[in-house]
């Protein structure tokens, strides 16, 4: 069964909006001025930790929780189906591709992965060790019920 | 209370998202799965994606007031139930932390002051100071004194309410979207070629394609969903061929069949071989070109769209009349083109003869049905709209053009570059439904539609996005607004061309953003918006397709829409402020009248109650206005159109489909337009008619290679090239807030060949200085990743709002279309602190 | 080792005239529960399975069922 991290339990409504007179206000540019440059960060790490990540709702594409330098994805080859086909998982104990991947355009299911959801990467990505930007407030809808029925939201 | 579990609550969700795809509502049926009814009021609405011009449908959860889930529409037509990774993250879209909730001034001891620090007031204190300095502007310089940059991410009644509010209310054509940096080109292309705007074939094309060639795109990454119907039509019939043209290697090579690199700017003599090619070998459909195609020649030597004491403007020839052009004959065309052979191709490409000449034999051979593809490589030129013009000669030379599979097709990046920025006409030169401001009657049509005296519309085309920032800088614009884009970041030239303005103390610059983005740290007021779902809304894609969504959650704090925000101002004029005497003498009963009655409340765009807004959603400007502004906007828009081959449908039908592609005629989508049986504009018996044109003929151009504005030199040896990145969304507004997407793409990279690397001792990782004529970012070096550029040439994407590579690159525009050529400039690369 | 159930919605478009018999058929299929019907021959299913080849099988079950035009995979989810 998966956990599911208690990450708050209150949900923010309202955000705090900027209360008193700021010199700067891009964010992403940390304080430095527009016609600055700020210090240059290192290329990000890939994580490469194999921890699957709870995802902010059932339809969200998994991340990769590995590294994918250098695979290929191309008319050749697909590196990723070494291990997450249907017939790849036993020896690799990878997550086989959900069954949403056998169906084609008209709904109809296909011997295996459909063409179109062929390039892995469109839909998942793997992370880095680069630290947040800027928070991100979005809360998940157990988190919403919980708030809703003031009750703890079940983990069976 | 009964205890809800986990999987009850999955479950529930699973319903309800087959419920929405299936369009039935969720009923106490549902109930014998979930132990709570609250459960059950997870609402699934539909809404169009908020990212590019592919229009996929969403379906989007809400759950007391806030997003809690999305995903891709099983029943849209354009994306069939998937997203790429952008749109599978919608939901966190709205949820920066720093979210903007305030009006914040810059302000010192309590007032206005351009070098004060963002503070924060009220709404009324804004638009106070907001029309101070407009009245003073307008009272000094006139129109023309005032600007407004808007953009493809307005709703379509967001535009239409700006373009009024500019071309009619304030009198001033200076309003430009940026579009401008988009699509411009490719609208200037179909006006030249066609006549009438937009790609005559649609997404079904896909699936009826034997070859699918990509002109400077890269699908892969900036329209992930065509990509997925391309993959599948090729995995799926293996006949099916791709090829790809760049100037470096990218992630849409993995899929093609021939690869080419070229070097920069000589896509136009490749598409001039493919036409010499098809004429030689006699491949020339006589038929349809003798019935629907006449030939001119362009002007040659029109200049790069620079400041007019640049050399390079003194020097050209034309740059005074750069769309002009002259009449010849089929004989005289391939004449022109002859020169262009598959050994001139090969050299001036560095693409291999054998794999030109494979491709030239599926353009001209009658029964392969070919797409052509193309985005910012073709539209960001120098010679854009040459480039879209010569993609059309070779369907026009063959006649494979508006049937299932033969399809020219101009992709665009903002999901409402055509249905706002384009159908609006929120250009500079243009008005609704494809008229221009400089031709009398397209003045008199709209004057008439929009129930104003002759005469209110000013004739003169207004200043361009980079024309805007040069007469900000230059302080022939004083007071500028900018909604809904990232400026300061996407503009060319940013230190000598765009920050000079935006600070220029003459200048007032006013920003509305949900976010505090680069622009936004530039300005002076900046104003808090309700983005996306926080109101109601339509986008207009790139085959055409309108699309609606209804207001699912609310803005936080004082956000308000650009809608509101726009109507809102034009309270604060009486006419006497914005309109000259003369024209108010001639029609006195427009005196004393503020520009909110005479624009917004003038019984046309009042005209629909409040009762006919959604009972099961809530609509903020229509409370506010006290009438169903939207449909009050959109209605009298859509008589542009009606009868003209723009045709919309009636505003409630599109709450309820997924989008229809215009001209929507007797209540049906046209799919395939100058085509007989497709399209019901077609003269019966004329099998095709290209009705843009007085003669029904489109036009084919004899033009020819010219280079690009700035090459490489000994003392700037690479080319520049930038560009997008999948997980990041243009400017990175959005998707740098979103955790999973920054994880991902944390950082925008230099992509560089290794051997140039090493050549300078250099590698993966390495910090080196990028430094143009104009500027210069400091960025590490890639040479692994998933870009590969070829020797002498660098890749940068300019999403991150940390590393600015607008800094560094050139204000080089098409002279016709004014678009700006972000992948051609030179650099050097220099080590770090060396 | 740790227990996945599949959960997944599946539309059904039916022969409105033979909704009564369908509905019958579909309850003598083990895996599958109707959440709801709609008179115009929509048809909504949940699975609650162990594995992704049972909704296969499941949903080639349904599509063989007389007067079931077609049957789409809505959603999926493991718990």
């Amino acid at each position: 069964m998966i956990k599911i991290h208690a990450i708050a339990t209150a949900l923010v409504f309202a955000l705090a909006g900027a209360a008193f007179a700021q010199e700067s206000v891009a964010t992403l540019r940390a304080g430095t001025p527009l016609a600055e440059q700020g210090e240059l960060p290192q290329i990000a790490k890939r994580l490469n930790t194999d921890l699957r990540q709870v995802r902010n709702y059932p339809e969200q594409p998994p991340l990769i929780p590995h590294k994918i330098d250098g695979y290929q994805i191309d008319i050749n080859v697909n590196k990723c189906l070494q291990c997450h086909s249907r017939a790849a998982v036993g020896d690799s104990q990878a997550p086989m591709v959900s069954i949403t991947h056998f169906m084609n355009r008209d709904n109809q299911f296909l011997a295996s992965v459909t063409p179109r959801r062929y390039f892995c990467t469109q839909c998942h990505v793997p992370r880095s060790d680069a630290p947040d930007l800027v928070e991100n407030t979005f809360v998940d809808v157990d988190q919403v019920l919980e708030y809703m029925a003031g009750a703890k939201s079940g983990d069976n | 209370m009964t205890k809800l579990t986990r999987r009850d609550v999955i479950k529930a969700q699973a319903v309800a998202a087959a419920a929405a795809a299936a369009g039935l509502p969720l009923s106490a049926e549902a109930q014998n799965l979930v132990t709570d009814a609250s459960l059950t009021d997870l609402k699934w609405s539909k809404a169009p994606c908020r990212f590019c011009g592919t229009g996929c449908s969403i379906m989007v959860a809400t759950k007391a007031g806030r997003v809690v889930a999305t995903h891709g529409d099983a029943e849209s037509e354009v994306n069939r139930g998937l997203n790429c990774v952008k749109g599978y993250f919608l939901s966190k879209i709205m949820y920066g932390k720093d979210r903007l909730t305030q009006p914040l001034l810059r302000k010192t001891d309590g007032v206005y002051d351009k070098e004060g620090d963002f503070t924060p007031v009220s709404w009324d204190e804004a638009f106070d100071i907001m029309a101070k300095k407009w009245k003073a502007t307008l009272k000094e310089k006139g129109p023309t004194g005032i600007g407004m940059f808007g953009s493809g991410q307005w709703t379509v009644w967001e535009g239409y309410a700006a373009s009024k509010l500019m071309k009619a209310g304030f009198r001033s054509n200076n309003l430009d979207p940026n579009a401008r940096h988009c699509m411009a080109s490719a609208v200037g292309g179909f006006m030249r070629t066609f006549g009438i705007d937009e790609p005559m074939g649609c997404y079904d094309d896909f699936e009826h394609a034997d070859a699918f060639f990509l002109w400077g795109s890269n699908m892969a990454e900036m329209h992930p969903i065509l990509w997925t119907r391309i993959a599948d039509r090729k995995f799926s019939n293996p006949h099916v061929k791709v090829g790809v043209l760049s100037t470096y290697k990218h992630r849409s090579f993995d899929l093609a069949d021939i690869s080419m690199i070229f070097t920069p700017q000589t896509d136009l003599v490749m598409l001039n071989y493919i036409a010499n090619y098809i004429i030689e070998s006699g491949s020339v459909n006589q038929d349809f070109v003798s019935k629907h195609v006449n030939f001119r020649r362009g002007n040659q030597d029109i200049g790069y769209g620079l400041r007019p004491e640049h050399p390079l403007e003194q020097a050209a020839e034309n740059n005074d009349k750069a769309g002009g052009s002259t009449a010849m004959t089929f004989e005289e065309f391939a004449e022109f083109v002859k020169p262009y052979t598959v050994e001139y191709a090969s050299e001036m490409s560095g693409v291999p003869e054998n794999r030109l000449l494979e491709m030239a034999k599926m353009y001209a051979d009658p029964d392969i049905k070919i797409m052509s593809l193309w985005t910012m490589g073709v539209n960001q030129h120098t010679r854009g709209v040459w480039v879209n013009n010569m993609l059309y000669n070779v369907h026009l030379l063959t006649g494979k053009i508006s049937t299932p599979g033969n399809s020219p097709f101009s992709l665009t990046g903002q999901p409402s570059a055509c249905g706002t920025a384009r159908e609006v006409g929120t250009f500079s030169h243009r008005l609704p439904a494809d008229l221009v401001v400089a031709n009398p009657k397209h003045r008199a049509i709209a004057e008439k539609i929009w129930k104003l005296p002759a005469g209110t519309i000013p004739a003169k085309p207004g200043a361009h996005a980079v024309l805007q920032n040069r007469h900000l800088k230059d302080g022939k614009i004083n007071c500028y607004w900018v909604q809904v884009n990232n400026n300061m970041q996407a503009a060319p030239n940013m230190m000598e061309e765009t920050l000079p303005g935006y600070r220029n103390p003459d200048n007032f610059i006013v920003v509305s953003d949900a976010y505090p983005t680069v622009t936004c740290e530039a300005a002076d007021l900046i104003l808090p918006t309700a983005m996306w779902v926080e109101k109601e809304g339509a986008y207009g894609n790139a085959e055409r397709r309108t699309q609606f969504w209804h207001q699912l959650v609310d803005a936080p704090g004082e956000s308000k829409s650009d809608l509101w925000q726009l109507v809102e101002f034009s309270k604060r004029f009486k006419i006497e402020d914005v309109w000259d005497a003369e024209l108010l003498d001639a029609n006195p009963e427009y005196k004393g009248k503020t520009m909110y009655d005479v624009l917004y409340a003038n019984g046309q765009v009042d005209a629909y109650p409040l009762e006919q807004t959604a009972d099961d959603y809530e609509n903020h400007e229509a409370k506010d206005f006290g009438f169903y502004i939207q449909k009050g906007l959109f209605e009298e828009y859509a008589e542009f159109g009606r009868g003209h081959g723009h045709d919309l449908a009636d505003f409630d039908t599109y709450h309820e489909v997924r989008g229809l592609r215009w001209p929507v005629v007797d209540g049906k989508e046209t799919l395939w337009r100058f085509k007989e049986g497709s399209d019901p504009y077609v003269t019966p018996g004329s099998d095709f008619e290209f009705y843009g044109k007085p003669d029904g003929k489109a036009v084919i151009f004899a033009l020819p290679f010219e280079p690009a504005a700035e090459s490489p030199d000994e003392e700037y040896p690479f080319w520049l090239s930038t560009g997008r990145v999948l997980e990041h969304w243009h400017s990175g507004s959005m998707t740098q807030r979103v955790p999973e997407l920054h994880s991902a793409v944390p950082d925008a990279l230099c992509y560089m060949h290794p051997d140039d690397a090493k050549a300078k001792g250099l590698r993966r990782g390495s910090g080196v200085r990028v430094i143009s004529r104009r500027g210069e970012i400091n960025l590490r070096i890639e040479t692994r990743g998933r870009n590969k550029p070829p020797k002498g040439l660098v890749f940068v994407p300019w999403f991150d709002a940390a590393k600015l590579i607008n800094k560094v690159t050139l204000d080089a525009t098409d002279p016709i279309s004014k678009q700006t050529d972000y992948k051609k400039c030179a650099v050097k690369i220099v080590p770090m602190g060396a | 080792m740790t227990e996945v159930i599949h959960i997944s919605s599946l539309l059904l478009r039916a022969d409105p005239q033979k909704l009564e018999q369908i509905l019958a058929d579909i309850a003598k299929i083990e895996l599958a529960e109707v959440a709801m019907t709609d008179p115009s021959g929509k048809i909504i299913i949940t699975l609650e399975t162990g594995n992704q080849s049972q909704i296969i099988e499941a949903m080639t079950q349904l599509q063989l069922l007389d007067g079931v035009v077609n049957a789409s995979l809505v959603y999926h989810q493991t718990d």
